[in-house]
């Protein structure tokens, strides 16, 4: 689509010559929220932590080497929430965590996204029988509790990184589709969509021009909530032995490494658990406050 | 309504169909046989084999699952391969502890979340509602499993008030229901406040409030029965979350229940066993959920009108 349509400089002619930015009023609201506010200080901090884990502290030197001489020390100036079990800094495995968790909550995330947002454009857009079969199969996967069905993926296939992957996908895809259907097809119904066939454009672009713009924002909610929720579920698999496996410092591999000292060193259970609850707080925080200011009804 | 509830179960089959399809089919890809884990790996290969053979293993999977389907309808979900006895024997064996925790959770939760939610709205913006609000946001944000273990630190080995594990008397399932309550309460309380905030705003409720009634009586009587709708099904769904949940808390607590023989059954890889579990928590929150569905039914009278005319 290189060509000008003919018709597009007299529209923007008729559009009021000044209006303040989409975005900017979006931010303008968000910046409102303190919690939310609060909520993406914290994530933009965990993500720098994972950045620059490697400067923070030394994989093979603190992460992965097992030093005897210090086998779980009281939290001290040194070793900041003491060391496990194996003498392993905990601070230092919980920043080098924050990798694992966000890398996996993120890729699983976009797959997801990307896999429900097409299924659910196509279902709400086009509708018919491929609707209503893709509808039924999402409601059979959605009757099985998501850690149950990650279970028995990750049981059945092993616990490799891309069978994690799709555990957590799976779980996911179906609340994309269901989320971006309902909104595709309250989209179709708008004006904006009927003018743009009577142009004559391709229903492919109809839905990626004209409908996705649209219908971007509560997906993006959508996606927060998402990454939060694949943390927390990578977390709980790894706490039963079925998630990432040891040595990796994952935060749920280091509770599960942690529970059989819970009884004589509670200090080894604080640091990765803090780490699971602040990530899951700042990114459901950001998903309510971006919920509220993408709300045309809460006031500016 | 007879009409809605029969739609309902017929709607029903299918699904669950469905999922224990998909359910045999994710566990199809499970390595190992039931030979080698009855008779160990040492047994000899045609031992195996005969073993294998005399089960059906090596048939294809269509023949397979329909043998499953056909026993399961008959209630027989076959015999874990690790102990040889019936996996639906080995889940009412493991049942009861499991049930006990998550109706105790529910019901704690319900109670707890609609309590505070409808306070904190009577009263919003006052301090209580603040430490509500924010106590909410962080439950919400705690994985169960570390909430547990917090729990037993202050609980069990700070105040030594109450066990950190075992199932043996009342006093150790304390700590679980907590565990499992409080994320659950924390959402039930928020979605209260916000339905009770949205319900107060309402005409009748001005007219209930001009025509002299007592602020007791609007809240309790008039208000709560619509604001409580949309809690209703949420109380359906996490039940259903709880006994999924309840996988991770049985293993904090090691309370042997169907969390703990779900895990070991993945650990030996007993198939019979894993599936039959899995398939009898999805068929149970199937019907709570459906349940969920009648009772929303029965009080909502918008659902009723549409199935009498």
């Amino acid at each position: 689509m290189k060509h000008k349509t003919p018709s597009s400089p007299p529209a923007q002619r008729l559009s009021p010559p000044k209006q303040p930015s989409r975005l900017g009023s979006i931010w303008r609201k968000f910046r409102k929220n303190k919690l939310a506010m609060v909520g993406l200080t914290i994530f933009l901090c965990l993500l720098l932590i994972a950045l620059f884990a490697d400067v923070i502290a030394d994989y093979q030197l603190k992460v992965i080497f097992q030093n005897r001489h210090q086998r779980r020390l009281a939290p001290c100036a040194e070793f900041w929430f003491g060391t496990d079990a194996l003498g392993r800094d905990v601070l230092a495995r919980v920043v080098h965590g924050s990798r694992i968790s966000l890398s996996i909550a993120f890729a699983g995330t976009l797959i997801s996204t990307l896999a429900g947002g097409t299924l659910g454009a196509l279902t709400g857009y086009f509708g018919g029988w491929l609707d209503n079969l893709i509808m039924r199969l999402i409601d059979i996967v959605m009757s099985i509790p998501s850690m149950l069905l990650s279970i028995a993926i990750v049981a059945a296939l092993g616990s490799d990184i891309s069978n994690l992957l799709l555990a957590m996908t799976i779980g996911q895809i179906p609340r994309f589709t269901r989320v971006v259907r309902s909104l595709v097809i309250t989209a179709a119904a708008d004006d904006y969509v009927e003018a743009a066939k009577v142009c004559g454009a391709s229903n492919r672009r109809i839905i990626v021009r004209h409908i996705l713009p649209n219908i971007i924002g509560p997906v993006i909610v959508q996606s927060t909530m998402s990454v939060a929720s694949i943390i927390l579920t990578t977390a709980g698999l790894s706490f039963i032995g079925l998630g990432v496996q040891p040595p990796a410092p994952e935060w749920g591999t280091m509770l599960s490494e942690a529970r059989d000292f819970m009884l004589t060193d509670p200090y080894l259970v604080i640091a990765p658990g803090i780490a699971i609850a602040l990530a899951v707080f700042s990114l459901n925080t950001i998903g309510d406050g971006l919920r509220d200011a993408l709300d045309p009804r809460s006031g500016d | 309504m007879g009409k809605y509830i029969a739609k309902r179960l017929l709607l029903m089959i299918p699904i669950l169909f469905g999922v224990s399809l998909l359910i045999f089919l994710i566990l199809s890809f499970v390595p190992g046989n039931p030979g080698e884990i009855a008779l160990g790996q040492d047994a000899p290969p045609e031992v195996i084999h005969a073993y294998n053979e005399k089960l059906g293993f090596y048939d294809p999977l269509p023949v397979k699952y329909i043998t499953y389907i056909s026993h399961a309808l008959r209630g027989d979900l076959g015999n874990s391969w690790r102990t040889g006895r019936a996996v639906t024997q080995e889940i009412a064996l493991k049942l009861p502890v499991t049930v006990r925790l998550s109706v105790l959770s529910i019901l704690a939760a319900a109670f707890l979340g609609i309590f505070l939610g409808i306070l904190s709205a009577v009263k919003q913006y006052s301090c209580l509602d603040t430490a509500c609000t924010s106590g909410a946001i962080v439950f919400a944000s705690m994985p169960r499993f570390w909430l547990g273990m917090i729990l037993v630190i202050i609980f069990s080995v700070y105040l030594k008030w109450l066990p950190s594990h075992g199932i043996g008397s009342w006093k150790n399932y304390v700590l679980p229901t907590l565990t499992l309550a409080l994320p659950t309460a924390a959402q039930i309380m928020r979605l209260t406040r916000s339905t009770m905030l949205e319900t107060i705003k309402q005409d009748y409720i001005r007219t209930a409030n001009a025509k002299g009634a007592s602020e007791t009586s609007v809240v309790w009587k008039h208000a709560l029965k619509n604001a409580l709708m949309p809690v209703v099904t949420v109380i359906g769904v996490d039940f259903g979350y709880l006994m999924g949940g309840t996988v991770l808390v049985e293993t904090v607590f090691s309370m042997s229940g169907i969390g703990t023989l779900m895990i070991t059954s993945i650990r030996n890889q007993d198939v019979p066993q894993i599936q039959g579990t899995i398939l009898f928590l999805a068929v149970c929150i199937c019907a709570t959920m459906l349940a969920v569905d009648i009772v929303y039914a029965f009080i909502d009278p918008r659902v009723k009108l549409r199935y009498t005319k």
